[in-house]
């Protein structure tokens, strides 16, 4: 009976796993190569443009930086955001009522005086803001919002509505931003003002390099295999994939980690959404279906060079804790905007961009779990050829490494961050190890994430626990 | 049987596949390393002879009768391709005669003349070499080649020409440069620093620019007509404030007319404030007027204290700051309005206000 059942199971799903596995690999396989493409034309630059200047149509950017008990690494984050390289800009410190001691060291740090009376701004927010402060000397461009606990959206919507200037950066205040970020990062909003809506940058894995003064002053891979597995993670989903989605004119998905908005715009679409634990993918896709939707010209673009280092996790429990986030944003967001797909309206978007997501990203753990499940059990009840289960294997983990190897690649052809021949050993077998364990953990807590919302379970953030990167000694 | 043999053929060629692909790409990785490493290596060891001399040259300390230079002329081979990508990058460092005499030993190679020659390639990568090649040499003979080049079929091409003609810093340039700004693969921001490097012989340029009215060139020209005092464009900013469809071009002439504008034109300004005009010319013509400094605008700055927008209001206070005591005093009338409290605090802070 459980052998008649199996084999009809296997009968119906088996071709269905082995097809799916070849094409998300070369789905990923063709973003390498439009990838590869863009970097081309960065390859020409690198030789023959002068370092990019600010230059005189540069315009305003205020940082936005959320921080909840921060306390470690607040000054020395806002120092360097506070010395990047650019003509104009601010930083704008928004404390989500930290029980730790963030606010009083950045008031010991940078002087900072209360401002009697403060502007309510364009986004409503729920939390109580206490108090907007800024430097005595009146010349430092930062501005610390003091509110009560609320979360990373709200958060993020009072910078946005304390924010100064007509760009706004959203990152996390543990990201290190290269000094010349955001000069890269908005050369689109000079070049395109009234079309350019928002733009992404490249985030890559910190863990493992030494850091001194918010600058990273050498860069090596991590030392744990968890992080290596992200680092090469990272590679091709943020730089390769989305390099490659933001050419086809279909980038979904801006990282909360960096990414550059026009403030109206934010405003317009009503700022981040408190309720939605995606919320960077959410307004992403809010900013999309509001042009779309109002007949407007615009672009979101991806700049591959302006890097923000982020420390990823590097212990199971908060790298669960994330990955189940993600997944539960990812379907809650893809559900809420369901409405877009397949309509003429949102064009490539609902053609070719949300259906992707739905089928290669939000159903990519159910089907893998399926094939994990099912290809065992059937070898072992003698309903699967070992020969089929021996081909899946080779398609579906050979082809990922194959593609994870391109990514490399491409990445060392053009940007070739990591300078030593060790570290480029440790990512070659990272791309290996990734596809034995680490993935197999990752799509079971995807799939964690998905059942907790449609069971309706409240999500908690949860606190990332932060292992620090290497600080250089004095 | 037939089958079982068919199956294991494919999980052969999978598995052969596979792992060929894989070391395949593996191989490449290292390749690419390989290639990049050994090569700056051998270039590290080639340049490394040629170095002090380049050093002497580049800070002018040659001798008299330029032993190191004329040393350096005598180079050849891989080593004199090496040396002209030294030379380049020093290029953009050095200034006055070792600059010149850097250039006179690229000419002497016929680099100068190469690269000119390159721009007439089929290859757009050997045209943009070329065009960088004039850009950083600054060589006048150049120009009309980079002057062509801005309207190159290619992207990479025109980005690069537009570099070119602002390096070389010649006003003949400015008026074809604002023209190719109609197509793709021009930057707005590289233009307008080309355009800066030209000088103050653009001017006429630019007022032809803001009279033609094509967006993107209106854009650069009236920023850079603020930026560079041309007091003549207010007419034509005023034009452009009131009656063109870009946002971006109102929002550049009304930041323009705070700089270069005429007492009378506060009036355009005025009205581009109102709340029909998209928000970032409101926001431009509010930091405008109290650029302008004309305290007539004082009612109109003072009603915009309690805008819904927080930034046009506090421009409005900012702005009112700026006009002078007249201006001040409305603010400080108006501390409680939030907006007002902020501009205040602010300009104590820094000492505008007591």
């Amino acid at each position: 009976m459980v052998h008649d059942v199996l084999e009809l199971v296997f009968a119906l799903t088996a071709p269905l796993i082995l097809t799916y596995f070849v094409l998300i690999n070369t789905s990923y396989l063709a973003l390498v190569l439009i990838s590869a493409v863009e970097f081309r034309g960065h390859m020409d630059r690198k030789d023959t443009r002068r370092d990019q200047i600010p230059g005189e149509l540069a315009p305003g950017v205020s940082v936005i930086v959320p921080a909840y008990n921060e306390e470690a690494l607040i000054v020395s984050s806002v120092r360097a955001l506070l010395a990047l390289r650019y003509p104009q800009h601010e930083v704008v410190v928004v404390d989500d009522g930290s029980t730790d001691g963030t606010l009083a060291t950045l008031v010991d740090a940078f002087d900072l005086v209360d401002v009697p009376s403060h502007h309510p701004g364009e986004i409503p927010v729920r939390a109580t803001v206490h108090g907007v402060l800024v430097p005595r000397n009146g010349r430092t461009r930062l501005v610390v919002v003091s509110k009560d606990n609320s979360g990373r959206s709200e958060t993020i919507n009072v910078g946005v509505n304390t924010a100064r200037e007509p760009l706004v950066a959203l990152i996390d205040a543990d990201s290190i931003l290269e000094p010349d970020a955001l000069v890269r990062v908005t050369q689109s909003f000079i070049d395109d003002p009234a079309r350019v809506v928002a733009a992404g940058g490249t985030v890559r894995a910190i863990n493992g390099s030494t850091v001194s003064n918010g600058r990273i002053v050498r860069l090596q891979m991590p030392r744990s295999w968890l992080a290596r597995a992200q680092v090469v993670e990272y590679l091709r989903s943020f730089l390769i994939g989305r390099t490659g989605w933001a050419s086809m004119g279909t980038l979904l998905l801006i990282s909360g980690a960096f990414g550059v908005y026009r403030r109206d715009v934010v405003i317009e679409a009503g700022g981040l959404d408190p309720d939605s634990i995606g919320e960077d993918f959410e307004l992403c896709l809010r900013v999309h279906k509001m042009m779309r939707d109002r007949g407007r010209e615009y672009r979101v673009v991806f700049v591959p060079e302006p890097v923000c280092w982020t420390e990823v996790p590097s212990t199971r429990a908060v790298l669960r804790r994330q990955r189940s986030r993600w997944h539960r944003g990812l379907w809650e967001t893809l559900w809420a905007y369901r409405s877009m797909l397949f309509r003429r309206r949102y064009g490539r978007i609902g053609w070719v961009g949300l259906p992707y997501y739905w089928l290669f990203e939000l159903l990519a753990p159910l089907i893998e779990a399926g094939g994990l499940i099912l290809v065992p059990l059937g070898v072992a009840f003698g309903v699967v050829n070992v020969q089929y289960a021996v081909v899946l294997l080779f398609v579906s983990y050979g082809y990922a490494i194959f593609v994870t190897l391109a990514a490399m690649c491409a990445e060392e052809w053009a940007f070739h961050r990591y300078d030593r021949w060790r570290d480029l050993g440790i990512a070659v077998a990272a791309a290996v190890f990734e596809n034995f364990g680490y993935r197999q953990m990752t799509v079971l807590w995807r799939l964690e994430g998905w059942w907790a919302s449609l069971r309706g379970k409240k999500q908690v953030w949860g606190v990332m626990t932060r292992a620090g990167f290497e600080e250089e000694a004095a | 049987m037939t089958l079982d043999l068919t199956l294991g053929s494919l999980i052969t060629l999978a598995w052969v596949l596979t792992t060929v692909a894989c070391v395949v790409m593996g191989v490449l990785v290292v390749a690419v390393k390989s290639e990049r490493h050994l090569g700056q290596l051998n270039r590290e060891r080639r340049l490394a002879p040629l170095r002090t001399d380049v050093l002497l040259v580049a800070t002018g300390e040659d001798t008299e009768d330029g032993e190191a230079l004329a040393r350096l002329t005598a180079v050849t081979g891989r080593a004199r391709r090496d040396l002209h990508g030294l030379v380049v990058q020093l290029l953009g460092k050095v200034r006055g005669e070792p600059a010149e005499q850097l250039v006179d030993l690229l000419r002497a190679h016929g680099a100068l003349r190469d690269a000119a020659r390159r721009t007439g390639s089929l290859l757009p990568s050997r045209r943009v070499r070329g065009l960088h090649l004039i850009g950083c040499s600054r060589d006048l003979d150049g120009l009309d080649a980079a002057i062509t080049a801005l309207g190159d079929r290619s992207r990479r091409v025109r980005s690069q020409a537009v570099r070119t003609v602002g390096q070389v810093g010649d006003p003949r340039a400015a008026r074809p440069l604002l023209h190719a700004l109609r197509r793709d693969g021009v930057h707005l921001g590289d233009a307008a620093e080309a355009l800066v490097g030209m000088g103050y012989g653009i001017s006429p340029a630019l007022l032809w620019a803001l009279e033609e009215g094509h967006p993107r060139a209106c854009t650069v020209a009236a920023h850079l007509c603020g930026i560079g005092g041309v007091r003549a464009a207010a007419p034509l900013l005023v034009t452009l404030l009131e009656s063109h469809d870009d946002p971006t071009v109102a929002a550049a002439a009304a930041t323009a007319l705070g700089k270069v504008g005429r007492p009378q034109d506060a009036g355009a300004l005025s009205a581009a404030t109102l709340h029909f005009f998209p928000f970032e010319v409101r926001h431009a013509a509010i930091e405008a007027l109290g650029e302008l400094g004309v305290e007539v605008a004082v009612p109109v700055l003072t009603r915009h204290l309690g805008d819904p927008s927080s930034q046009v209001a506090e421009a409005a206070a900012s702005s009112l700051i700026a006009l002078g005591p007249r201006g001040r005093r409305a603010v400080v009338e108006r501390e409680l309005v939030p907006a007002a409290g902020t501009a205040l605090a602010l300009a104590r802070l820094k000492g505008v206000l007591v």
